[in-house]
């Protein structure tokens, strides 16, 4: 700590030096945080507007498949899947309903399965044995309201028979508008199957029927890619959100490269230039350097005094740095409001931003002051007795 | 110092001092006199173990042995024996410029690994510059400036300080009163003290004694005989 002392004593007692060196520091620093900040500013906004709607992660099916239990087991078990429940055969489980209060006010809903943890119907009431929650424009034409008894009809036909199979059903919940957006109820898997089976005149009690399609919502925006891929490879085509996620993730990529370009032409611009301050430092102190050798001092002491100082400035050059880009980010963010960014912010700044930048700030200034301290640490005590 | 010999270079000059003997005992006053040229300085870097010399029979600082230690290149180990055993007082003090006098002389304790607050109070007292101990070497006068080197030189009770034209600055009158004081506080200390100075009459009022540095014939080396003083 001996060193630490010494080194900032030395700046404290050249207060307007060492503002310039943390002024110079500031100015390199400040664009590559406020450039990392609108970097962060664009992807999250764009991540948030995918993010914001759980069917950016949805997977869909576009033909009919025939999927046994181990598939779903198999696929399940993937770190990319969010959410996966079996489903029969695309546009088929349909039928009428009707509230029971409001007879011949009827909608043609499609059956679509549910189960625990369904990002659609996230923070809703799961449905029950005889229950549904409708969708949002189910519920409007029909005027439900959660708790109100519903029926359901599913008509077939039969060698010019008609039959009818209705089932009495109760409204659990209504889900958002963003969840669906056609006239459909979510149930459990038991249901939808009832009515497949109703609609292919098959026996309830028959072997169990291979699931026809999926639902599935992959864990993360950057699994949707991969999950498509997944399928991809198994011949099963599939419908989803997968390129504006890969198209995010491409500009993630691209900004991060130009990122990376710029701040390396920056943190060498650093070195140099707080390489050159330090190496000018210890220039001139040369012969108080040798003083304190003559006075005893330890070369690791000696070689220390300049990589600490190097450090100082670092952080100092970090803090004026991040409050600059700071005060940049609020002018580009209210510039951006004036615009059109949506009310969100373009910039964001972060403890994070200032964080990274004082962390790599700090190794820089340690690999600019190498030479300094080097420098430093071959004072030549003979030097230190010459006080002419 | 014992059969030393050492060279020094300076703007395309050669000095080489050859040391036959010096015994510096407790409380000796040496003022090493003589013309520029004459290896003063010379003699000062080997005293202060800051310069290898090209040959030494016996090079001993406190006991030990300094030779074998510039042998072994253990600058580190040289550097802990100039801080317990030596102070210094250059020509206008010699201070570290960014510390005050109070800490000039901390720092001196601190290195020699012998703390002691209350001994640089007393010392400040008795040297008239118990008010100046926050101040910065840049706010005093030369005067007060050798006063507080005078300080820090004392500070870690060394065995011996070397001082290098430390009136050269001042007013005759000055210089007289600055190595008279240096003379009584190491003496107090119980410290040596080798000076090196071109103002013989002020060392010998102070009560130092002589030793001229002749050069010898040819004129580009001078020789060093001395027995022990106290």
């Amino acid at each position: 700590m001996r060193a630490l002392r010494l080194a900032l004593a030395d700046l404290r007692r050249e207060p307007a030096f060492t503002l310039c060196s943390v002024l110079a520091l500031a100015a390199v620093i400040a664009p590559l945080i406020l450039l990392a900040g609108l970097r962060a500013g664009v992807l999250a906004g764009l991540r948030e507007d995918l993010a914001a709607s759980p069917r950016a992660r949805e997977i869909a099916n576009i033909q009919n498949l025939a999927l046994e239990a181990g598939w779903f087991a198999a696929l399940a078990a993937r770190p990319e899947v969010g959410f996966l429940v079996p489903r029969t055969r695309l546009l088929s489980a349909t039928g009428s309903l009707e509230a029971a209060a409001r007879p011949g006010r009827v909608a043609t809903v499609e059956v679509l399965p549910t189960a625990p943890g369904d990002p659609l119907l996230a923070g809703l009431a799961q449905p029950g044995e005889g229950q549904v929650v409708l969708t949002a424009s189910a519920a409007a034409r029909l005027g439900v309201a959660p708790g109100e008894a519903l029926r359901l009809r599913v008509v077939r036909r039969i060698a010019e028979a008609r039959d009818v199979l209705a089932l009495e059903l109760t409204a659990a919940a209504i889900a958002p508008a963003s969840a669906f957006d056609r006239d459909a109820v979510f149930a459990a898997p038991a249901l939808g199957r009832r009515v497949q089976d109703f609609l292919d005149d098959r026996a309830a009690d028959a072997a169990p029927r291979r699931a026809e399609g999926f639902r599935l919502h992959a864990r993360r925006l950057e699994d949707v890619p991969v999950l498509v891929t997944a399928l991809q490879a198994q011949g099963i085509e599939t419908r989803s959100r997968g390129e504006d996620v890969a198209a995010l993730l491409a500009l993630d990529r691209n900004l991060t490269a130009g990122f990376a370009v710029i701040a390396a032409v920056g943190a060498a611009g650093f070195v140099l230039g707080l390489g050159a301050a330090l190496w000018a430092s210890v220039a001139r102190k040369r012969r108080t350097l040798s003083l304190l050798r003559l006075m005893g001092m330890r070369r690791a002491t000696l070689l220390a005094i300049p990589i600490w100082q190097g450090l100082a400035y670092a952080l100092g050059g970090a803090v004026l740095g991040t409050a600059l880009a700071i005060g940049a980010a609020q002018l580009v963010n209210r510039l951006a409001l004036l615009g059109a960014a949506g009310g969100r912010d373009l910039a964001r700044i972060g403890l994070g931003e200032f964080a990274l930048a004082a962390l790599l700030a700090g190794i820089a200034a340690v690999l600019a002051s190498a030479l300094a301290a080097q420098r430093a640490a071959s004072a030549d005590p003979a030097e230190g007795l010459r006080d002419d | 110092m014992e059969g030393v010999r050492g060279t020094r270079r300076s703007g395309g000059a050669v000095f080489t001092l050859e040391i036959a003997a010096l015994l510096l005992a407790p409380g000796a006053l040496v003022a090493v006199t003589g013309a520029s040229g004459t290896g003063k300085s010379t003699l000062l870097d080997l005293a202060a173990l800051a310069r290898r010399p090209d040959s030494a029979v016996r090079l001993e600082v406190a006991g030990v042995d300094a030779a074998a230690l510039w042998q072994r290149g253990a600058g580190d180990a040289l550097a802990r024996l100039r801080a317990q055993s030596f102070g210094y007082v250059l020509q206008t003090g010699g201070l570290v410029p960014f510390l005050s006098v109070g800490a000039n002389a901390a720092l001196a304790q601190d290195l020699a690994g012998r703390r002691d607050a209350a001994r640089i109070a007393a010392l400040a007292e008795r040297l008239g510059i118990a008010g100046l101990l926050a101040r910065m070497p840049e706010t005093l006068s030369v005067g007060q400036r050798q006063r507080a080197a005078i300080l820090r030189a004392l500070a870690h009770q060394p065995a011996l300080v070397l001082a290098d034209e430390p009136t050269a600055a001042l007013h005759p009158e000055m210089a007289v009163s600055i190595l008279a004081l240096l003379a009584e506080q190491a003496r107090a200390a119980g410290a040596a003290v080798l000076l090196a100075t071109h103002d013989a009459p002020a060392a010998r009022t102070a009560g130092f004694h002589e030793v001229p540095l002749e050069p010898m014939p040819g004129g580009a080396a001078s020789r060093l005989a001395m027995e022990a003083l106290a």
